[in-house]
């Protein structure tokens, strides 16, 4: 990987999203600003926060979709109807890359420029934002993004568990891969060292000071992710495919990620793998697997496939296809044959 | 008659110098809000439970949405002060932290040697009225030792609990977009209560617990600040904004926005300088 690319303007602050917002509107001088999420955040206190934010002499439109893979579609077909020159996305990540998605392409079709503002939730920001800004025709993923840690407030520790696992392996998976990236790898790390010390202490009680942590975690393993998806991220997206739902990214990690480091952990260099596994509370376990599995069996997480809903034909099928689409030939190049479905039943 | 000796508009938000001779109504800012006494009667800024002094030892700082009203001495000379409407967003992009948005720890800053001199120099700049880059570094440095005065032995617990609480019951929200959508009529509270379900005092004190402020001076506040953005920057008559925003007559707007504003909008418009980037949608 020769080009590095972090092109992103970001608010971070506690109570930030309603003055961003206006300032961001003001700023660039928008005034027809069309509001997207999924169906079930219309009247999210969130959507009720962002309607707010915008100044009182704009009138916003408003496009709700079901979350699937007519989302895109939907949102452009209602940019195509108005003459918006903003769309305010947020809410879960994948909303985001639809909102994206549609900007992007209406914006193509009508040769308007249309400012895409997006305010992550839990979630944080999508993986593959950070993936595709590094193309050279990628220009930012969003013209803005707005990371307010209190919306994220007051959300059950279950949801909180699966959102930091996801940042988690994000952040682990950034410093397994062998592209050459040293500011990514000082990002992940960051991000790391947040998420681990959070997240345990947010099982016991929410607090804003440990929230922000969460979502600076968040922004960096989106950062981090510059230097593409790793395998539990794939298998995310394999699963998604091989059961036609979706699947719940940090449970899905949680269980799959302990393996993933087992197997790969050797090919860390020493000096690597000391730091990673000293980053764990309980890092005189001795491997870095084994910390990690110990850090995720204190979390109101799931501890296997059935229990999330994916059945054993399922997992196999998204295997398959993981090996089919050659993990191993993009930035996992050292990493092994994937086994046969037989040495994997053991 | 209170007037305005400069008015300047930018980035930041609003910095000026107001000879204010008569009391301003309890009113609030989105703003954080800065005044800093000059010349002539002292004065003071009220707030629901205390008053802060407004003279050469003591400033006052009121944070967003605060209520307060500015009292002056009746048949007095006039209080020459430097008033400051501070955009969070600036405050926050220009500061270290990433806490808190401009929310000051208590009312009352003493005025030090350095922050008298800062003073100083921003009115100086103001009343000179010339673009100088100096101005925006002079205003962040007097707003930031503000700010960290405010803070000093107060604990900063529970604060952003007071922010959450604004939007957490969906009542609230439902009236905040009301209003929001129909500031140019004169809605009246009742209506409003009876929109989103509520008895007229359960409303009142629900929403005050909530934003900070009663209904009606937030709703004054969304007003305001319209009228301020239409004389700034439009070319309608103080008729035509007047009508706009429901005001019965030129004369009840006039009085509306004097004693929320504190000068009359004829006189706001003749004096207010307004910098490219204030209002970039219009510009």
């Amino acid at each position: 990987m020769s080009l590095i690319s972090f092109n992103w303007r970001v608010h971070f602050a506690d109570g930030v999203l309603e003055e961003a917002i206006g300032s961001e509107i003001d700023m660039r001088g928008l005034g027809a600003p069309l509001l997207v999420s999924e169906a079930e955040m219309l009247t999210s206190e969130l959507a009720d926060r962002i309607r707010y934010s915008l100044p009182p002499r704009i009138r916003a439109s408003e496009c709700f979709p079901v979350l699937d893979a007519n989302a895109p579609v939907e949102i452009a077909t209602a940019l195509q109807q108005g003459s918006f020159d903003t769309v305010i996305a947020f809410g879960p990540a994948r909303m985001l890359v639809a909102a994206q998605e549609a900007v992007r392409y209406s914006g193509q079709k009508s040769g308007r420029k249309i400012a895409l503002l997006a305010v992550p939730g839990l979630e944080g920001l999508p993986a593959s934002w950070s993936a595709s800004s590094g193309s050279k025709n990628a220009g930012a993923v969003a013209s803005a993004i707005v990371c307010d840690p209190t919306v994220t407030f007051g959300i059950a520790p279950r949801m909180t568990a699966s959102a930091g696992i996801d940042i988690l392996a994000q952040c682990l998976e950034a410093c397994f891969s062998c592209h050459y990236n040293p500011p990514a790898d000082g990002i992940a790390i960051e991000g790391l060292t947040r998420v681990i010390n959070a997240l345990p202490k947010l099982m016991d009680a929410d607090s804003l000071d440990l929230r922000r942590e969460i979502m600076a975690a968040s922004l960096s393993a989106s950062l981090a992710q510059t230097k593409g998806p790793g395998p539990s991220q794939r298998l995310c997206d394999a699963l998604c495919e091989a059961t036609g739902r979706r699947v719940d990214r940090g449970s899905v990690k949680a269980i799959a990620l302990p393996g993933i480091v087992a197997f790969l952990e050797h090919e860390l260099d020493m000096d690597k793998r000391r730091q990673l596994t000293g980053l764990f509370p309980d890092a005189e376990k001795g491997s870095l697997a084994a910390c990690l599995d110990s850090f995720i069996r204190d979390l109101p997480l799931p501890r296997n496939f059935p229990e999330i809903g994916i059945s054993t034909g399922e997992l196999f099928l998204a295997v398959d296809r993981l090996a089919q689409s050659g993990i191993q030939t993009d930035c996992y190049a050292h990493l092994q044959a994937i086994p046969e479905p037989k040495q994997r039943q053991n | 008659m209170s007037c305005a000796l400069s008015v300047r508009h930018g980035s930041f938000g609003r910095a000026a110098v107001y000879q204010l001779d008569r009391t301003i109504i309890t009113h609030a800012h989105r703003e954080g809000h800065l005044i800093f006494y000059l010349d002539g009667q002292e004065s003071s800024v009220e707030f629901e439970d205390k008053g802060c002094a407004l003279n050469d030892s003591f400033s006052v700082a009121v944070s967003p949405w605060e209520p307060h009203s500015f009292q002056i001495p009746p048949n007095s000379t006039s209080c020459l002060c430097l008033v400051l409407y501070i955009k969070p967003i600036w405050f926050l992009e220009n500061s270290p932290s990433a806490e808190f948005a401009l929310q000051f720890g208590c009312n009352e800053v003493r005025l030090t040697p350095q922050l008298h001199e800062l003073v100083m120099r921003l009115t100086s700049l103001l009343l000179d009225n010339e673009h100088v880059d100096q101005f925006d570094l002079i205003l962040f440095e007097l707003i930031r030792r503000c700010f960290e005065q405010t803070w000093l032995r107060m604990p900063k617990a529970g604060l952003l609990d007071r922010a959450r609480l604004r939007f957490s019951d969906f009542r609230v929200r439902r009236s905040l977009r009301i209003m929001h959508e129909s500031i140019s009529v004169e809605s009246d509270v009742e209506s409003l209560a009876r929109q989103v379900g509520l008895s007229r005092p359960h409303f009142f004190k629900l929403f005050k617990m909530q934003m900070g402020v009663t209904p009606n001076i937030y709703l004054n506040t969304l007003r305001s600040e319209h009228a301020i953005h239409d004389l700034l920057k439009t070319e309608k008559s103080v008729t035509d904004i007047a009508e706009e925003l429901g005001f019965s007559s030129q004369a009840s707007f006039t009085r509306f926005f004097s004693s929320n504003v504190g000068i009359a909008p004829s006189e706001y418009r003749r004096v207010a300088r307004v910098d490219a980037e204030s209002f970039p949608m219009v510009s």
